[in-house]
């Protein structure tokens, strides 16, 4: 056996992740054209700058993602016997205390310019100081729109991918990119709103905006802070559980000579490990040989199974 | 898929509600202060000025001249109304813009004035740039050179950077040494301006904050009336003691 070994996915589902890998590239250019659409348009809106700060930190998840794809690939070594699956965890936790804190600066920053009764003034667009005759706010519009659609194809592509291979980092990103367009939708009431004369319409659409950030981080903070404190394995989507220690149990337990089983399991990044302990039948003659058959049969039950240790017992309180 | 019904049934009521809204109001971008509005009922338009020739000239507080206030005259003469000037300091001014006191603040503003987040600001209308020049074929190059300009500019620090002389004088007609000062003076006064460009001062006029149909209204005004040869020229006779 084998103490250190790294682990390959199934080949479909690297083909799957080769596909979730161009996504998130694709994800990175759609942002960056959306940023600078965006910047470029701002002019004095309250609302416009609290969505160029999301389009911005749409660009976080990805970027994990990516980076993460790069670490994880590593083999355990000496100085890390348990592997690098748990690098993209650490640095999604990272990425979302990062959120949560800009969402909250884009909280008070929106909320002070309410209470001090900004009147945001929007005149005819300029570029470069070259102006059209043009009102800025439907220039603003027009960006704002495109700004809401890349993001919910793409978060509408991800999400299943996200599913399908277990990423949580994923998973994250695909729900941001698809709530994205509320987001752009307050912006462009906030502007029609300023059209109508309504001056506080900006700041409170930016309000909302920044609402929309903290929520997401602190959903994620959530997720990634529970990942690594090693709750049971829960599906990407929602906190229901997987359900593999049931699976283990049920298909250990029509051995004829496993007489009890309990297993332990947690998540590492998108691989699942933990222990399995097992009462076996009296009279076993070669324990060291049945506990690796009993291992690897475990680890053909579920794609994500990986490097589970089978601990022989005498019973099991429960 | 629920968004996308979700956008088809929302989206024909929401253009419902936008041109009910629309027809409902008279200009779009609407003033949240009604500013323009009240200023055309009123028949009287509230302009601050601060004194900063070419572009104000305070000699009469009743009736003040330059550029600016011309260009403010027939923007009011065009809205059929008169201007009622008000004279004091930028500051004290720029409260009175932001507490909607004042309809508009004109003194040579540029781009760059600290106060362009608090209040509106035109487009730049006209920019100002500040060239080397001289009679005849003026220099490319200005290392360690002497350079005539005007008193009270801030040209001094910009030439030290390009490492020429500078010289103070009251008037830059008779000057036998090249001149830096505006391309609008450089052409009043029949020389020629070398590329060598020292500052760009993109200018604008002030509006109260969030005041938007007044601002738009002040642009269009803007749009027909920025030939830049036509401002340099009339900047030249503002200048004119």
């Amino acid at each position: 056996m084998k103490v250190r070994q790294g682990y390959d996915l199934p080949p479909d589902k690297e083909r799957l992740l080769r596909r979730t890998i161009r996504l998130e590239w694709i994800s990175m250019f759609f942002s960056l054209t959306i940023v600078i659409t965006v910047y470029l348009t701002m002019g004095s809106s309250q609302a416009m700058k609290m969505a160029l700060f999301e389009d911005l930190l749409a660009f976080v998840p990805p970027a994990v993602f990516l980076l993460a794809m790069r670490v994880r690939k590593r083999s355990p070594d000496e100085k890390h016997p348990y592997g690098y699956s748990r690098a993209i965890l650490l640095a999604f936790l990272a990425a979302a205390v990062a959120i949560v804190m800009f969402g909250l600066f884009m909280l008070v920053d929106s909320a002070s310019s309410l209470l001090k009764r900004e009147h945001p003034s929007i005149g005819h667009f300029q570029l470069f100081d070259w102006p059209y005759e043009i009102w800025a706010g439907w220039i603003m519009i027009g960006a704002l729109v495109y700004a809401m659609i890349p993001p919910v194809v793409l978060g509408h592509m991800k999400m299943p991918l996200a599913k399908a291979l277990h990423e949580s980092t994923l998973y994250a990103d695909a729900d941001m990119n698809k709530a994205d367009w509320m987001t752009s939708a307050a912006a462009i009431v906030g502007i029609l709103g300023i059209g109508l004369g309504f001056w506080w319409a900006d700041a409170v659409a930016a309000a909302v905006i920044s609402l929309d950030v903290l929520k997401d981080g602190v959903t994620h903070v959530r997720k990634a802070m529970f990942n690594l404190m090693d709750q049971r394995p829960t599906e990407t989507v929602g906190d229901k559980p997987l359900g593999l220690e049931e699976k283990i149990a049920e298909s250990l337990l029509r051995e004829p000579d496993i007489e009890d089983v309990v297993s332990r399991l947690r998540e590492e990044g998108h691989v699942i490990g933990g222990e399995i302990f097992v009462v076996l039948a009296p009279g076993q003659t070669n324990v060291a040989r049945r506990v690796q058959e009993i291992a690897e049969q475990a680890c053909t039950l579920d794609w994500r199974l990986y490097d589970l240790i089978v601990m022989p017992v005498e019973t099991i309180e429960r | 898929m629920p968004l996308a019904g979700l956008i088809r049934s929302a989206l024909p009521l929401g253009l419902m509600l936008l041109i009910l809204t629309l027809q409902g109001c008279d200009h779009w971008p609407a003033d949240p202060r009604d500013s323009l509005t009240t200023a055309i009922e009123r028949g009287t338009l509230k302009v601050g000025v601060v004194a900063n020739p070419p572009w104000v000239k305070i000699t009469d507080p009743e009736a003040p001249t330059g550029l600016e206030s011309q260009l403010i005259t027939e923007f009011a003469r065009e809205l059929g109304m008169t201007v009622d000037w008000r004279t004091g300091g930028v500051e004290e001014q720029i409260e009175a813009l932001k507490s909607f006191e004042l309809d508009l603040l004109i003194g040579g503003f540029t781009a760059a004035n600290p106060w362009k987040a608090e209040v509106g600001n035109t487009f730049p209308y006209y920019t100002e740039r500040v060239l080397i020049g001289s009679r005849g074929t003026p220099p490319s190059a200005i290392d360690g050179q002497t350079i005539a300009i005007l008193p009270d500019t801030n040209l001094a620090p910009q030439l030290r950077k390009h490492n020429a002389i500078s010289e103070i004088h009251e008037t830059l007609a008779d000057s036998p040494n090249p001149v830096a000062t505006a391309q609008w003076r450089l052409s009043g006064m029949g020389f020629a301006s070398s590329s060598l460009e020292l500052l760009k001062h993109k200018h604008v006029l002030l509006t109260p904050p969030g005041e938007n149909a007044l601002l738009m209204e002040l642009e269009r005004f803007l749009f027909r009336n920025r030939n830049q040869q036509q401002l340099a020229t009339r900047l030249w006779q503002e200048a004119q003691p």
